[in-house]
């Protein structure tokens, strides 16, 4: 312990530094390589490889034979299509719904710690529930939304959602809405306070209406605020799986797979993990894409 | 940074276990033969067996072992049960075989998983015992022991489509396509039957287990001689016959999304005079909480008019024995007593499953507390197993797909089969 403090007082004050933020930094980044990078770099080698868990002793080197079989096949555009439908859809219905939320709870003046943990409590529920919940709701029998729509003369007769290619989607989209749009809500919720009230309040000096007010202070200034929104949602939209495993498996006739769920059904249903790992990094490269692309919009934007 | 965290996880787990796949059985060569248990007496066989079975809250099981255990007294069974559905056991028991662990030494083995598992060389060969007790056996589950021309496990209870039929309203139950058809017209509307049929076509296993039903139905067949030609009349006039069914207003749009648990509460609720359903539904149906209970028959299922028998999909479990076992005498004659007459009698009586062994569909007991076995006996005995290949849920992917696509006309049918055909024949040659 002696020893150890005349050696540090030796060392420059910089380097003494140095060493104790590395020290403090380790066990993170350390925690970070072994369960982050390692398995990126696994997988990436999986995915040059025939390995199949089922004929384990058969495994090989295959070059680039997994990727050619994916864009060869047209499951791949089929499900790359799907998230793409998945991933716009998604994100438009989050930003409306999202906004309605932080505008109500921006405007409210009283309740308001009732209404923001209320509005918190669908992101708060594990995605899978949410699945099974929305399932049931949609069930053609048994389901509450037949009933509803029935009731209040929407429709004559109930409705089989889930195996109509495109109610199908639309049901997955607002599963995935409701679960998402608390999130998306707060954020805009944050951007809308720091907007200067002075702002609002010359505007309506100046003779501004409401809808002026919007498009003029409130978009502009929470320009920042939805490009990242946008940035966490799209890479979240790419990679999900929850819902659709709960509500669809894919289905109707595979319109509603997406890439990872195709990626787990290569992984885990047809214990193929050469396949399985290929897709898994060609979604790994997708979502750098994505970031790459969003931080270099905000950044120019700053 | 979220997405890279949450996919290294699953990778890392997906690591985890290929990993373990990689370095297990490299020591031991697939199939060594288990006939060292001949000639031994019982009380010459000793130690201990662990014994891996999915979740069993009727206790027939520890009856079963409790009976083992007074012919062989000097065998210590370990019995372990494992939590979650057929797909979770087939996870934890896959982590511990692919490792090349010697235990669990017997496990109850999906029947589905037993090319795969012996493909891998995971599962020890008794096809000299079984051979020796073929004939007590049903022919349909017994065949689905078997990889190849070698055998694998030991059948422990069976799983075939049935139909369901409303005993208070249908005398006799359809045997063809066509009286299905005139019986559900005639009922629907009536009596609170807003359905004539009810099966599953979820996309998943579902749709495979019922279309090839209906295929086989109507004469047509799946994998033969080591090809897959399905794009041909019988398979054809299934998807027609299917669509027919909805178009008609017989069976609900919504069959297209419907599991087991989903066409059992329609049944239950009295709206449907027929369904196509796994065993378990009797019991379900004949429950309390059901609304047709005492009003269910049950029988085999109709046949198409180009097929001449009925065919439903086999499903249910086997017995099988980890080949990398250190107790291979006492574990073989474990599996081999839990698959006898007097283990499967009680695993009948206690938890109601379908025995495989013929003589217990003719046990005095059991038909007099259970007297619906003797009306699926001949679905039992006709049934048919799913393709038996290394990889069926690679074979089974394609199926559920392009059913599907056909089903709800993206494709049309000849070109959805033909797709199809070439698929699952490129899928099978990737497995060679």
């Amino acid at each position: 312990m002696c020893k150890m403090k005349t050696g540090m007082k030796k060392m420059s004050r910089e380097k003494r530094d140095n060493i104790i933020g590395y020290s403090l930094i380790a066990p993170s980044l350390i925690l970070l390589i072994a369960i982050g990078i390692v398995p990126i770099l696994i997988t990436v080698s999986y995915s040059f490889q025939y390995r199949v868990l089922t004929d384990p002793l058969n495994t090989h080197f295959v070059g680039f034979e997994n990727y050619i079989t994916l864009f060869k096949s047209e499951t791949f555009l089929e499900v790359l299509r799907n998230t793409a439908v998945f991933t716009v859809l998604s994100m438009v219905f989050q930003l409306i719904v999202g906004f309605a939320g932080a505008l109500l709870m921006n405007g409210a003046k009283r309740f308001v710690g009732i209404i923001r943990t209320a509005v918190l409590i669908p992101w708060a529920i594990p995605g899978i529930i949410i699945a099974y919940m929305f399932s049931f709701m949609f069930n053609d029998q048994l389901g509450v939304m037949n009933q509803l729509f029935q009731t209040a003369n929407i429709i004559s007769s109930p409705v089989a959602w889930l195996t109509d290619r495109t109610w199908a989607m639309v049901v997955v989209v607002l599963a995935d809405t409701w679960k998402q749009f608390p999130y998306i809500a707060l954020m805009l919720l944050a951007g809308l306070q720091t907007i200067p009230k002075e702002l609002y309040e010359s505007a309506a000096v100046d003779g501004a209406g409401r809808i002026s007010k919007f498009f003029r202070i409130t978009l502009p200034n929470l320009k920042g605020v939805i490009l990242i929104i946008l940035l966490f949602r799209t890479m979240g939209a790419i990679r999900i799986f929850d819902i659709i495993f709960g509500i669809t498996g894919g289905g109707p006739a595979n319109s509603t797979a997406t890439l990872l769920y195709q990626a787990y059904k290569y992984l885990f249903g047809d214990m193929n993990f050469g396949l399985g790992s290929a897709l898994s990094t060609i979604i790994t490269i997708l979502i750098l894409a994505c970031s790459i692309i969003y931080i270099k919009v905000l950044k120019t934007d700053d | 940074m979220k997405m890279k965290k949450v996919l290294s996880v699953l990778l890392s787990t997906a690591m985890a276990v290929s990993l373990a796949a990689g370095c297990g059985n490299s020591d031991k060569e697939e199939g060594s033969s288990a006939d060292s248990s001949k000639g031994a007496g019982a009380s010459d066989i000793s130690g201990e067996v662990t014994f891996v079975s999915g979740n069993d809250q009727t206790g027939a099981l520890d009856e079963m072992i409790a009976a083992f255990n007074e012919e062989y007294p000097n065998v210590t069974i370990d019995h372990q049960l494992l939590p979650g559905n057929s797909d979770d056991v087939k996870k934890s028991l896959m982590t511990s075989l692919a490792a090349g662990d010697s235990e669990p030494d017997v496990f109850e083995c999906d029947i589905i998983w037993v090319s795969q598992f012996a493909a891998a060389g995971w599962l020890l060969d008794v096809t000299d015992n079984l051979e020796a007790k073929a004939d007590e056996y049903l022919a349909g589950p017994l065949s689905t022991c078997y990889f190849g021309d070698k055998a694998y496990a030991y059948p422990n209870y069976t799983d075939v489509g049935l139909l369901y039929y409303r005993s208070d309203l249908v005398d006799t139950p359809p045997a063809t396509w066509d009286e299905l058809v005139e019986m559900s017209k005639e009922h629907i509307g009536k009596d609170g039957i807003d359905y004539g049929y009810i099966f599953q076509m979820f996309q998943g296993e579902p749709t495979s287990c019922n279309m090839l039903e209906f295929i086989k139905q109507n004469g047509g067949t799946d994998l033969v001689d080591g090809k897959f030609a399905m794009n041909n009349s019988n398979t054809i006039e299934s998807l027609e016959f299917v669509n027919s069914l909805i178009d008609d207003g017989i069976s609900p749009e919504g069959v297209l999304s419907h599991k087991p648990d989903d066409s059992r509460a329609i049944f239950e609720e009295g709206k449907a005079l027929f369904m196509r359903n796994w065993t378990y539904a009797y019991a379900n149906a004949n429950a309390d909480t059901s609304k047709v209970k005492g009003n269910v028959g049950v029988t085999a299922l109709p046949v198409g008019p180009s097929g001449t028998e009925s065919s439903g999909t086999l499903g249910g479990w086997n017995f099988a024995i980890n080949a990398n076992t250190e107790n291979e005498a006492a574990s073989v004659a474990f599996a081999e007593f839990m698959s006898s007459y007097d283990a499967q009698k009680i695993s009948t009586m206690v938890r109601s499953t379908f025995p495989t062994a013929a003589k217990v569909y003719e046990d005095e007991d059991v038909l007099t507390d259970k007297p619906y076995l003797a009306d699926v006996r001949s679905a039992a005995d006709n049934a048919k197993p799913r393709p038996q290949v290394r990889d069926y849920s690679a074979i089974s992917s394609v199926f559920q797909v392009y059913f599907h696509k056909a089903l709800t006309k993206e494709l049309g049918y000849e070109d959805a089969m033909e797709q199809m055909d070439t698929e699952l024949n490129a899928a099978l040659e990737k497995m060679k």
